[in-house]
């Protein structure tokens, strides 16, 4: 279990807060929010602190955009040579990345884009998920597939932290905490704290 | 390199400035003090203090995603030293001083064979780290979001892109004379004429080899159809050519957002 203490009152200047929560192993817990309440700044400062410690993978909101002129199976290709290779090829066919091998990078859709992005990061043996939004532009049948692999996480020992807007889609056995700011108010879980 | 900027370069992020600077330096003192320093003397002098001097601004730039700034900054600096080699120039012409052609613009006539075994010693040393590093180079082309999920040493990578761009500007500055844009132009070659986009093997490794022969080649030219019994500077031409390069990119990207827009 890792306990996350922020006391830090430069972030989240608007809000002006001291954060404490678990991430508890074999756990998944949904942070949700308003825009600009600081639910990405605080997901990287998180990663910030348990990457120096444990083997963290951080799925960031902005798409790939580096590769526009390669063959998606190119990407698989590359990162094959790196080691994973039977989890990556998991991954990637579970999230039906195989079929679209062929296709051009910057032919991608949104979604596609980002199933791209989930693939290549969940392929990954870790013991922290940081995931910021990774539901978004995803068709239900990948959000289905992609709550699959995170419960896969889940049972595997893992804890996975994902941040959304709300919790529309809350994958099965996710908790949900709720973080509100309201004029230097931010409300976590049930307390309100500075 | 790293920033995947296309207009960071070493000519534009000032490195080749300072390695101009330094040569200035030398020189000066070797006036000065009526001593003659070895062009291979001063490369092994100057090269801590370079790499120093040059560690300092760039972790002025740790953090930081854009670089436009940087660029100015380099842009800034390049203008400086350019006026300061002009007052030097100046300086020769009005104490009627014999002027070292060898400093000016890269004449290869000048070169002599301890030359070669320098650069090819510095060749050889990045080959080495590029072999060493090639999982990162790999990695590092997919992008920061995935190669930082990957393991990517990127604190590692970064020191050897730091090191092999300044050893490199360094050693060619001070022992082939101030080729201003030289830096400038061969990158945006091997970018945009014959790898993919964002291919850094490409860029590094083949790119290098072509650029190389293509500099060699108007050397050639140069050294072999002199006009009036005087070199042209090769230098001068790849000046000529980088800033017409740079202000071709950016037009480019101009037009491009204008289309955009539209």
């Amino acid at each position: 279990m890792y306990n996350f203490e922020l006391k830090d009152p430069s972030f989240l200047p608007h809000a002006g807060c001291e954060i404490e929560f678990s991430l508890k192993s074999s756990h998944g817990q949904l942070l949700v929010g308003e825009n600009g309440v600081g639910k990405t700044t605080l997901l990287h400062r998180i990663w910030k602190q348990l990457s120096t410690e444990s083997s963290v993978v951080l799925v960031e909101q902005r798409p790939l955009d580096y590769f526009y002129d390669r063959k998606v199976g190119e990407i698989k290709k590359i990162l094959l040579g790196m080691g994973q290779k039977n989890s990556l090829i998991d991954v990637w066919n579970t999230l039906g990345l195989h079929e679209k091998e062929d296709r051009f990078f910057s032919t991608l859709s949104g979604g596609e884009n980002q199933t791209v992005k989930l693939a290549t990061s969940l392929c990954l043996k870790a013991s922290y998920y940081l995931l910021d939004e990774p539901s978004q532009f995803l068709d239900q049948i990948r959000k289905k597939k992609l709550t699959e692999i995170l419960n896969q996480k889940i049972d595997e020992g893992s804890s996975v932290l994902i941040v959304e807007h709300n919790a529309q889609w809350l994958p099965q056995g996710f908790s949900v905490m709720e973080m509100i700011s309201t004029d230097g108010w931010v409300k976590k879980g049930k307390t309100w704290i500075t | 390199m790293g920033t995947r900027n296309i207009l960071a370069s070493p000519s534009t992020l000032g490195f080749d400035g300072l390695a101009i600077l330094w040569v200035l330096v030398v020189h000066s003192l070797t006036l000065y003090l009526d001593q003659e320093f070895s062009a291979l003397s001063f490369v092994f002098l100057g090269f801590p203090l370079f790499l120093g001097i040059g560690w300092y601004f760039s972790g002025m730039l740790k953090g930081k995603s854009k670089f436009e700034r940087p660029i100015l900054l380099g842009l800034t600096f390049n203008l400086l030293v350019g006026a300061i080699f002009s007052l030097w120039q100046f300086l020769f012409l009005a104490f009627n001083l014999p002027f070292p052609v060898e400093l000016w613009f890269g004449h290869f006539r000048f070169v002599q064979t301890s030359f070669l075994f320098v650069l090819f010693g510095v060749e050889l040393l990045i080959f080495c780290g590029y072999f060493f590093l090639q999982k990162d180079f790999l990695l590092y082309s997919l992008g920061s979001s995935i190669a930082q999920n990957w393991k990517h040493q990127e604190k590692r990578f970064f020191i050897f892109l730091f090191t092999a761009v300044a050893l490199g500007t360094f050693i060619v500055v001070s022992l082939f004379g101030a080729f201003s844009f030289l830096g400038l132009i061969f990158p945006i070659v091997a970018r945009k004429l014959w790898f993919k986009n964002k291919d850094l093997k490409g860029e590094l490794l083949w790119g290098s080899f072509l650029n190389g022969l293509i500099l060699m080649t108007v050397d050639f030219l140069c050294y072999f159809f002199p006009i009036h019994g005087a070199e042209i500077p090769v230098g001068l031409i790849v000046s000529s050519l980088g800033a017409l390069g740079l202000g071709a990119i950016l037009y480019k990207s101009f037009h491009r957002e204008t289309l955009a827009k539209i």
